[in-house]
């Protein structure tokens, strides 16, 4: 199938139920930072509620660090 | 009465020695470089450097003997599991039916000293407790696969190793390609908050085993996937995806947003949130700075779909038609991938 027919109908598929609140954080925060929430390297433990509120606590302080304010440490030899 | 001429504590009691000896060693280590320091203070001439220079070989050398011992353990473990299986097999009495057999060969636990426990999930030796029902999970996804990728997570099932299914959760799951003490080479993560991954049941399995099969299929020298055509056929396949993206209705647009953010979709939008610069993304992305890492963006591509071609539904169909060329280039890396033919005494 051709790329563009594929993502028709991808689009064209009925629209799942979305987390409205965290939409509209992550676009805060993306607006704010340029990226967003590098959800792949967060440990299974953090909910979408602590990645909420940490965007929350970002946006607010101006701080775009959000893998120090979850307290998640990331080691530069391993990967993700 | 042991059946065979090799008496399994006192293998358990040669690994507990080895860890004690590796941990001996790290510590000397440690003491070296720390007393060099010491002596660093207020000596800072000529003979300080060359005495520098000694150490550092001492140290090299200890971490040679350190990955001696790491890697003649993880034999003996090896070995002590077959030695337990070897013994459980009672073909004398006949009441056992053939599939309570087999399932303790698979679901076969080794205990050692000091509470370790080791056991083989898919034929992948593995540290920690692993759910029965998780299993299950992997296992179905197992012989769900693609069957080329399937072949060759199977030819490569002696050389993986899960170090801690229990890593806790408050840590992020990983590979770890180069063995550091008490880290050894291997695969980290929480085998029963996987089996509840929004992202799919057991997707973390086997998207760090995917990261290990990567690097083992060069034995641990470099990742197969790091080469540039790969790379550059990624940003081209992500580069079209967002033109096509840019070329929609805006009904359409905020649509295909909608279906991307799923936690589903988790793979589709770190490669396009990477090969797009952000521009593109879903929920899903890692941070901007292990981007950067020269062959991140191919490691994680190779992994991505590798998970996906190990029974993960929808996500295989939705990588391989948005990143064709990319995803076709990893076929061939698979196809041309042919783990050393071993011969099996006993299936795991």
């Amino acid at each position: 199938m051709e790329l563009k027919d594929f993502m028709n109908s991808l689009a064209d598929t009925p629209v799942p139920k979305q987390d409205a609140e965290y939409v509209e954080l992550e676009k805060q925060y993306e607006e704010k930072f340029g990226h967003i929430v590098p959800r792949e390297m967060l440990p299974p433990s953090i909910k979408i509620d602590d990645i909420k509120k940490a965007m929350i606590d970002c946006i607010e302080s101006g701080n775009g660090d959000i893998l120090k304010v979850l307290n998640v440490e990331i080691n530069d030899k391993y990967f993700y | 009465m042991s059946k065979v001429n090799a008496d399994l504590s006192e293998l358990a009691q040669t690994a507990q020695e080895i860890t004690v000896a590796v941990n001996s060693v790290s510590e000397t280590k440690t003491s070296l470089m720390r007393k060099y320091q010491q002596l660093g203070v207020g000596w800072k001439d000529k003979r300080y450097e060359e005495l520098g220079d000694i150490i550092r070989e001492c140290v090299r050398a200890l971490n040679d003997i350190q990955k001696n011992l790491l890697q003649s353990n993880k034999f003996i473990l090896g070995l002590i599991k077959s030695i337990q299986e070897y013994e459980n097999v009672n073909i004398s009495e006949g009441n056992e039916s053939d599939s309570s057999f087999m399932q303790r060969l698979r679901n076969g636990v080794s205990s050692l000293a000091g509470g370790e426990r080791y056991q083989y999930c898919l034929g992948v030796l593995t540290k920690g407790h692993v759910p029965s029902d998780y299993i299950e999970i992997i296992r179905s996804r197992h012989d769900n696969a693609d069957p080329t990728a399937r072949r060759v997570f199977d030819g490569f099932v002696d050389k993986l190793m899960i170090q801690n299914a229990d890593y806790p959760e408050c840590e992020t799951a990983h590979y770890s390609p180069i063995s550091y003490p008490g880290h050894s080479r291997g695969v980290y993560y929480n085998a029963e908050a996987d089996a509840t991954n929004p992202r799919g049941a057991g997707a973390t399995y086997f998207h760090e085993l995917g990261h290990m099969i990567d690097h083992a299929s060069s034995d641990f020298h470099e990742n197969m996937s790091n080469n540039i055509d790969f790379g550059r056929a990624l940003i081209e396949d992500g580069q079209n995806v967002l033109s096509t993206f840019n070329n929609m209705t805006s009904e359409r647009r905020n649509n295909f947003l909608s279906v991307i953010r799923q936690d589903a979709a988790h793979s589709f939008s770190d490669l396009i949130d990477a090969t797009t610069n952000g521009q593109l993304h879903g929920s899903y992305g890692h941070s901007r700075g292990y981007w950067q890492r020269s062959g991140n963006l191919q490691a994680e591509a190779f992994a991505h779909f590798f998970e996906a071609s190990m029974g993960g539904g929808w996500k295989l169909q939705l990588l391989s038609n948005m990143f064709p060329t990319a995803f076709a280039m990893f076929r061939e890396m698979l196809e041309s991938i042919q783990p050393e033919e071993r011969t099996r005494v006993l299936e795991r």
